[in-house]
Formats: structure tokens, C-alpha cells, sequence
């Protein structure tokens, strides 16, 4: 069916969105991971902490395993051995879990209303479990009232006879309404008492006594936003883990380098490795940079045919990424190729060449270069118009970074004599290059090369977060939206031009800058951290001369690696939501104590600035500036902000040496 | 039952008395203390020791969940201990948080006492242009981070597939904020914009700073469209609560119905009161703190009376 781009814009709209959460099956509208198979959740034995960061396709992944999809009723492939594993997801209602605390209710009452409601809530998801499992194997439900240990259970555990599943949704719906209006009474007289490991207790083993063909299932109950309980309902839920056998295991889902407890309600703690096993996603996904780029490919793709787009001519159905069966097919050389030629159509990448042509074809541009060629090289205009038409990449950089000590006007002189390029001189271009192009940007407001175009940078700058990949393709399609011819086939779809992505890139990057006022709780002060680190770093980038190449991350100096609790805060933070990446350390070069850490701008937040998205050199701050930078108020920043500029601008040319 | 039984407005002018007003002065006036106090939070200070007999300050403490008043903290299950020993109240809401306004008010409301709130229309907010891209942007940052999006002890709810009432203001991280936050699970969003606002032209602010959220919220929540209420009528603003909370009033719909106070004090006031009368109906509240300097001058006085009927 035809449609225009304007249509798939709407519906690509609310994709994005659903790609963080709404429907809670995921059938036809994931694409499994090329991670799986070491990382099944449905195979693995032990308790397990799924962790990842926002946009990594963490909740996805668990739904995708959860019976809301493996028995959906549209999936035709259920079969028995499906039932090996029914994976129970609890996205618990954490806003009002935590308001049960014993601040106000007294210790006692605020722990029964927790498990209160975990009760109800697990018991409506076992329910539905069976709801939705029946429907592939009907004798489920006379099995029930054949043998009747599952509904004598769910006597005991309500008080309560029922003769329907729908009955028991209704009454778990009304319980949980009246608990939560007893809350507000601190009244635990007519409100439901339960234990939602007793209950599973109970229930599960009935269940499989009056269903054969579940005899060997295993129960896997699944704590989403686990970080989101207080440290108090973390306890209960980790004694839980602590005992999680073969027939049911508790496992929790929580963002990566959230803060979370690992004590139980005893004395014991729950410790990895014995306790549980950790699949952090965000390292999985990094593992294998062609995987997370080809999956993000993937993923657009599969959002373009849930707009009505047709893809005839696919070697693979594109709602078959979401099956597992299909998994080797994606790895097919045919397949593989159809899916790289359509988002290098529709996504084309311009080289570091080409950026550098497109530079110097402008005006300003070449006045620029030229003035440097001419006064500072001492080239004749000959020369510098061979330059700029055959060699624009060699031009550009000599601009970037003719003030260096270590360059010399020989290197090109030579060049132009012999033809050939000096290995020494090779080297400079491709490491200043980029950081020429991003220096030229940012020196004047006509010149705006598009330098954060193309898939393969899209996937650079979203950094394993496949909502910013997505973001950031939706904006760049934006960018064409006078384009009204109807679209049938992926065939139809508009090729993006290099400068639609590159808007695209700072529209998507505009609006993540703004979102960080938004990441609870600490909005404002990870939004001064974004801007006032991307304020630095273009201020590094425009300097009067390039004497490194792309500054977009710094090291913290401090005493043997020891932050104050109030960085050490801002910094967990941060991680949490990502502003900030955190990598080992590459090199201490720190004269005044030791940095074990680094840490990253987010690539997102690039083009928001104008700067680099690649991780390069590096910048030393100490304590008190990120502390001006986090929490200082504008004078304070101007004032740091100087001293900065002061040193960057003003020491005069020094060569940084070569990169570590 | 809590009733909003009278309203009396006028321009702020030096020398006006509330006595005009109400006849003799309060025998109490309940106001925050603020350990870094700006000139209006001076101004009004000042404005108010010549009008109460007696003054206390007041803060709500949201780790223990205690409300202070004077020395003295008190759990919520424990406001009929509290002896307010006077009978003519006056609740500062210039410098009363939401969470201090709303247990005041539930306080007062518990032992049937009638009390009054005051409230001075700032003559502008403090704002910041940032460049945001290409363009300029007038940024309202009137608060720092708080402790995080909660439910208010007394007044919570479930969060799940509930419909959700938001005032909006110039703030644009607050609403985004409940907006973007996973923790929360809406089903449907209502906004109410301050129309007219205290200025004529400060609507564009609220648009300005709202634009994008709206524009989600319509695209993906039930509700797609805005309410208006002026900005300082509070009246007006629980009549429009009243009207979206009657399909929940009926036992058949038992879907969470919850109120976000994000905007300004006269709306704020509206949604406590609407809670204080409306058993079930939960509060939410991002805890931000507010910032010296956030606002300059006094404008028009409010003076709305309460009269709780037991």
C-alpha cells in the first residue's frame, strides 16, 4: 500500500517511543540480538541481574522471553518445548512501592503492604501466563478444573473460590485498587496479606501437578526497574534471589551502574558469581562493534516495515528477526549485503576525503586555507589552487595545524615537489583531519560540513543505544519532508543527502541535550555537566591552532584515585543515565595523583556543540573544577571558563606529541 | 469537606493591611524560613509580621516524612496531636512549599479548623538566554534539583494506567520530567495552563517551555488537549480537577487518578484542595527546591479563606 513520507514520519514518530515500552509482547516488532545464544535468558539455570543502560534494548530483550510474546496468541511456532521456561515479567508500579515505607507507615505495616502487592501483582502475572499459554494448549484449562489442586491453591492463597481466569484477573484487580486506598489509612485490616514467594510456592507446584504438560517447566520471575524499590523492598526481593531454585527463580532487570543493595533480609548477602550471574548488555553490545551497527541497521529497518513499507525483494522477512530459528540466516552473505545496500542508500556516509572537498568548496573556506597556504607556507597561487582541487584533505589540515612546532612548510613543499606524501606528514592528516574539519565548523557560521552524516557514524554517535539510533534516522527523514512522492517499497524511499543527516544529527542531539534536565534526580546539575563540558570542549576544539586532535573526554586528578562523596555522587549519577561514559583509565600522565577512571561526553551530546563524537585526546580537570562545572554557579563557570581559554589560546604553539 | 468560601484580591501597594480585609489581625501566621532569603522573600516576610500576632516557620522533612512547625515534627498519621491554640490562621504560600501547604492544610482540615492563605503575584521570574541550536532560548531555571519524582505520604496511588492532572508552568524540565521518567506508567494526561496568566503574554512562556511535552502527550496519551485556568484562580482550576475526576468518582472505575502541582501556588492550592476533599486521589511531586532570586516584586495580593466543614 502506498504511502508518503510524511505518513511514515507519523508512524515512525510513535515507534521510537514504543521501542522504550508500551506493549508489553514484543512479537514482530524486535529484532533478537546477535548475543543471544550465549546470553539465552530461557537456558541459563542461575538467578540472573540483566543489566543495561536506557535505550540499550533491555526491557525488550526480557519481554521478548516473557511469556507475553514466546505465547502470544498470534506466534504460530509455540510448541511443547517452549514450556521448558515460562519467563514471568513484574514491572513493578516502583513510584508507589516506594512511597510504602516505614517513614510513615510504621516498619511492620509497609512491609506487608509490599508484599501485599508484590503478591497480587505476581499472582495477576502467573495468571495471565496461564491465560496466554492455554490458548496454545486449551487442555491447560480443563486440566484445571479436572484435578483442581491449581484452584484449591488459589483458595488458600485468597480465600476466595473461583471458577475462570477472568474472575481471578477481576478480584486481583479490585485487591490491589483496595490496598492501595488502605495505604493512605495505614489500615492493614481489610486488606490482603500475602507472600509472593509462598504463594509461588504453592501455586506452581499445583499447577504442575494438574498439568502434565508442564511438569518440567521452569518458573523465572523477573524484577524489572529493580533500582527503582527502596533499599528495604531490594532486601526481600534479593532473600528471594539468595533461594531461587531450579523450579522458580527470581532475577531482577535494573539499569547498569544504578545503585542497588545486595543485602537480604538476613545477615547474608547475595554475591555474583554464587548468587547470580550478570549479563550487562552494554558490554555485550560492545563486544562486537559490527554487531551493534548491523542490528541497528536491522532495527530501522524492521521500524520502516512497521510503517507499511514494503521490502519485496528481502532475501529474510523482516518480521523473522524477531524469531530465534532465523538467527544464521541474518548472518547470511546475500542477506547481509541486501541490508547494507539499502542504508547506504538511504543513509550514504561521506569519507574523510569527501568532507574535506566539501570544506574547501566553500567560499569562506577557501579564502581561509588560502590565506594560510599563501602567507604561512609560502605557496603560489598555483600550487594552492592543486591543493584545494586534488588534495583538499592535505590543504585543510595544513590550515589545522600549521602553527605547530613540529610542522614544518617543507612537509608540503615536498609534497607538492615529489608527489609523495611523508609518512610523518600522513600520519598528521589522519589524525588532525577530522579535528580540522570540526575546527572549521566552529570558526565560521557559513561553513557547516556535514561531517556527523552517514549510518556508520550514526551508530558511533547513538553508542549502543539503539533509541538514539533511531532518533537520530528519525530526524534526519524529517529533513526530507517536501519529499511527496509515494512510497510502496523500500525502493521508493528517499536517499538522504549528507546534509539532511547532518541537521538530522543536531535536531536528535538539540533534543537529548534538553532531556537531561529531565533524569531524576539530579536533572540540572547532569544538564550543567553536558553543557558546560560541551561549552569546554568546543572552546578546545576553536582554539587558535589545533595542537591536538579531538578533545571530548577528561580524567578527574585526585589523591589515589579518592573523589569526594559529593563527586563520587554526581558521578554515579551520571553514569546511571549515561551522560557520562566511563572507561579504565588509558594512560595517567597525572603529575599530582592518580586517575583509575575517564570519562566520556556522551557522542549524542556532539553535535549539539559542533564537537567530535570520536573518543581521542583527553583533558585533565581537577577535583575543584568539576565541582565548578557540576554545581558552580555562572560566575564561577566564566571564571573557570577563562582560565581555560587563557591556556588554550594564549601559551603560543607547542606540539603535543603523537597520540598515546 | 474543605471549602474555598471567600476570595479578596488587590494590588500590592506599601502600607496595605490585611485587616482591611479580614478585620483584626491573625493571631498566627504559618510561613517557611528560608536560610538564604532573597528581597521579595524579605518583603513579604516583613509584610506578614505586621499582620499575625505570632509567627512560626514550617517545613516538611520528605526523608522522615515529618512535617516541622516550630520545633516540633509530627508523622502524618499524628496531625490531630498538634495544638494550633489560635483561631485566626494565616498559611504563607509564597514561601510554603506544596508539601508543607498541602499537610498544613490537611492539618487544619482535620481538627475543622478555618484558616486563610496569602499569596503575592511576583512582577517578573528570573530567566537565562541560552543559545539551543540556531536560536535563543528564554529559559526559566526557578529551582534546583530536589530529591526526586514521589508520591506524597496520605495522598499516594497506584501509578499504573492512571490518568494524570498537571499544572504546567515555565519550567520546561518539570513536566518533561514526569514525562520521560520509566517509573511512571500513564494511561492518560490532562494539563492545565495558568490562561490568563498573572501577566498578559506569560501563556507564551508556559507554551514556550511546554511545547515539546505537549506535543508528546497529545501524540501519545488520551487526552489531547489542554485546559485552561488563571494562573491565580483557584476556583476555576479545581472546577476543571472536579470535571475530569467525575468518570473516577463512579465504583465501576477504579482507575488511579493522580495530581501534579508543577506551576503556580494558586493552581498548586487547587490541587490540594481537590485532594484534601476526595478520598483515593494520589499527589506527585518532583521535590525541587526553590532558587534565591527566582522571582522579583510584588504584584497583586491574594487572600483566599478556607472554611473546613467536619
Amino acid at each position: 500500500m502506498a504511502t508518503n513520507l510524511s505518513g511514515i514520519l507519523n508512524r515512525l514518530s510513535t515507534a521510537r517511543t514504543e521501542f522504550q515500552s508500551s506493549h508489553l509482547s514484543v512479537l514482530n516488532s524486535f529484532a533478537i540480538p546477535y548475543y543471544i545464544n550465549s546470553n539465552n535468558l530461557a537456558n541459563i539455570d542461575n538467578s540472573i541481574s540483566l543489566q543495561g543502560s536506557r535505550g540499550c534494548g533491555k526491557t525488550m530483550y526480557l519481554r521478548y522471553f516473557s511469556h507475553w510474546t514466546q505465547f502470544d496468541k498470534r506466534n504460530h511456532k509455540v510448541t511443547e518445548d517452549s514450556l521448558r521456561s515460562i519467563v514471568l515479567y513484574w514491572k513493578p508500579d516502583t513510584a508507589f512501592c516506594r512511597a510504602i515505607n516505614k517513614e510513615w507507615l510504621s516498619e511492620q505495616n509497609a512491609r506487608l503492604f509490599f508484599l501485599g502487592l508484590s503478591t497480587l501483582e505476581i499472582l495477576y502475572e502467573i495468571t495471565s501466563a496461564l491465560d496466554n499459554i492455554s490458548y496454545h494448549f486449551p487442555e491447560i484449562k480443563d486440566n484445571l478444573h479436572l484435578y483442581n489442586n491449581f484452584w484449591s491453591a488459589i483458595h488458600n492463597i485468597t480465600n476466595n473460590e473461583f471458577d475462570s481466569l477472568d474472575k481471578l484477573f477481576q478480584w486481583i484487580k479490585q485487591q490491589v485498587y483496595s490496598l492501595h486506598i488502605s495505604v493512605n489509612s495505614n489500615n492493614t485490616d481489610n486488606v490482603f496479606l500475602g507472600d509472593p514467594r509462598a504463594m509461588s510456592m504453592l501455586l506452581i507446584p499445583a499447577l504442575q501437578t494438574d498439568c502434565q504438560i508442564l511438569a518440567k517447566s521452569r518458573f523465572k520471575i523477573f524484577v524489572d526497574e529493580f533500582e527503582n524499590l527502596s533499599v528495604s523492598q531490594q532486601r526481600i526481593i534479593n532473600s528471594y534471589r539468595k533461594h531461587s531454585d531450579r523450579l522458580i527463580s527470581w532475577n531482577v532487570a535494573h539499569k547498569h551502574n544504578a545503585k542497588i543493595t545486595t543485602q537480604t533480609e538476613g545477615d547474608e548477602q547475595i554475591q555474583g558469581t554464587d548468587d547470580y550471574k550478570s549479563i550487562i548488555l552494554d558490554n555485550l553490545l560492545k563486544k562486537s562493534d559490527s554487531d551493534y551497527k548491523f542490528l541497528s541497521y536491522e532495527i530501522l529497518l524492521l521500524t520502516l516495515s512497521r510503517t507499511g513499507i514494503e521490502f519485496d525483494d528481502s532475501p529474510l522477512d523482516l518480521e523473522n528477526l524477531g524469531d530465534i530459528d532465523y538467527l544464521s540466516s541474518r548472518l547470511d552473505k546475500n542477506y547481509r549485503q541486501y541490508v547494507k545496500s539499502i542504508i547506504q542508500r538511504i543513509l550514504p556516509q561521506p569519507t574523510s576525503y569527501e568532507l574535506a572537498s566539501i570544506g574547501v568548496s566553500n567560499k569562506s573556506a577557501i579564502k581561509k586555507i588560502s590565506h594560510v597556504l599563501k602567507k604561512n607556507i609560502g605557496l603560489d597561487e598555483a600550487s594552492i589552487k592543486y591543493l584545494l582541487d586534488n588534495h583538499p584533505d592535505i590543504a585543510l589540515t595544513t590550515w589545522g595545524i600549521y602553527k605547530q612546532r613540529s610542522f614544518s612548510p617543507q612537509l608540503v613543499k615536498s609534497f607538492l615537489s615529489s608527489k609523495n606524501l611523508d609518512p610523518a606528514f600522513k600520519e598528521k592528516i589522519n589524525t588532525y583531519l577530522y579535528a580540522s574539519v570540526f575546527k572549521l565548523n566552529l570558526d565560521n557560521s557559513y561553513i557547516d560540513i556535514p561531517i556527523y552524516s552517514g549510518a556508520d557514524r550514526f551508530c558511533t554517535i547513538s553508542s549502543y543505544n539503539f533509541r538514539h539510533f533511531l532518533d537520530l534516522c528519525y530526524h534526519s527523514f524529517r529533513e526530507m519532508s517536501d519529499f511527496s512522492d509515494p512510497i510502496t517499497t523500500i525502493n521508493d524511499f528517499p536517499c538522504l543527502t549528507y546534509q539532511n543527516m547532518h541537521e538530522g544529527a543536531r535536531n536528535a542531539s538539540i533534543l537529548a541535550v534538553d532531556e537531561t534536565t529531565t533524569f531524576s534526580p539530579m536533572g540540572q546539575t547532569l544538564s550543567r555537566i553536558v553543557k558546560r563540558f560541551g561549552d569546554l570542549f568546543k572552546l578546545c576544539h576553536k582554539g587558535d591552532f589545533l595542537s591536538e586532535p579531538e578533545v571530548n573526554h577528561y580524567y578527574i586528578t585526585s589523591d589515589y584515585g579518592q573523589f569526594s562523596d559529593e563527586i563520587l555522587g554526581i558521578l554515579e549519577i551520571a553514569k546511571c543515565w549515561r551522560v557520562l561514559i566511563e572507561y579504565p583509565a588509558t594512560k595517567d600522565k597525572d603529575r599530582h595523583g592518580s586517575a583509575l577512571y575517564e570519562y566520556q561526553l556522551n557522542p549524542i551530546y556532539s553535535p549539539n556543540f559542533g564537537i567530535t563524537y570520536r573518543k581521542n585526546r583527553r583533558l585533565e580537570i581537577s577535583q575543584d573544577d568539576f565541582r565548578v562545572i557540576c554545581l558552580g554557579d555562572s560566575d564561577e563557570y566564566e571564571n573557570l571558563r577563562d582560565r581555560y581559554k587563557n591556556k588554550w589560546y594564549k601559551h603560543g604553539s607547542y606540539d603535543q606529541g603523537t597520540l598515546f | 469537606m474543605l471549602s474555598l468560601t471567600n476570595w479578596k484580591t488587590c494590588s500590592y501597594s506599601p502600607g496595605i493591611s490585611l485587616s482591611a480585609h479580614r478585620g483584626d489581625k491573625y493571631d498566627l501566621a504559618i510561613v517557611r524560613h528560608s536560610s538564604n532569603p532573597d528581597d521579595r522573600s524579605t518583603q513579604i516576610l516583613d509584610f506578614i509580621r505586621g499582620q499575625s500576632d505570632n509567627l512560626i516557620c514550617s517545613s516538611y522533612d520528605s526523608l522522615t516524612t515529618k512535617l516541622y512547625i516550630g520545633n516540633r515534627s509530627t508523622g502524618v498519621f499524628d496531625f490531630s496531636s498538634i495544638n494550633f491554640n489560635y483561631k485566626k490562621i494565616l498559611l504563607d504560600a509564597n514561601s510554603l512549599d506544596v508539601p508543607e501547604l498541602l499537610y498544613l492544610m490537611t492539618a487544619l482540615h482535620q481538627q475543622c479548623i478555618d484558616f486563610d492563605i496569602l499569596y503575592f503575584e511576583p512582577n517578573e521570574y528570573s530567566y537565562t538566554d541560552s543559545p539551543s541550536g540556531d536560536i535563543i532560548q528564554r529559559q526559566f531555571e526557578l529551582s534546583n534539583d530536589g530529591s526526586g519524582i514521589d508520591l506524597l505520604p496520605l495522598y499516594t496511588s497506584l501509578t499504573k494506567n492512571s490518568h494524570l492532572v498537571v499544572s504546567i508552568g515555565f519550567e520546561k524540565h518539570r513536566f518533561s520530567g514526569l514525562l520521560s521518567t520509566d517509573e511512571l506508567d500513564f494511561d492518560k494526561i490532562s494539563s492545565i495552563i495558568g490562561i490568563p496568566p498573572f501577566y498578559t503574554g506569560w501563556e507564551r512562556r508556559s507554551f514556550d517551555a511546554n511545547l515539546d511535552a505537549l506535543h508528546y502527550s497529545f501524540n501519545h496519551y488520551s487526552d489531547n488537549a489542554y485546559k485552561i485556568a488563571g494562573a491565580n484562580d483557584p476556583y476555576r482550576s479545581y472546577e476543571i480537577i472536579r470535571r475530569l475526576h467525575s468518570p473516577h468518582a463512579s465504583p465501576s472505575n477504579s482507575k488511579p487518578f493522580i495530581l501534579a502541582p508543577l506551576s503556580t501556588k494558586p493552581l498548586s492550592i487547587s490541587m490540594i484542595w481537590f485532594a484534601i476533599n476526595y478520598q483515593g486521589v494520589g499527589i506527585i511531586y518532583d521535590f525541587q527546591t526553590t532558587k534565591v532570586d527566582r522571582s522579583q516584586g510584588l504584584s497583586k495580593m491574594h487572600l483566599w479563606s478556607f472554611t473546613s466543614i467536619c
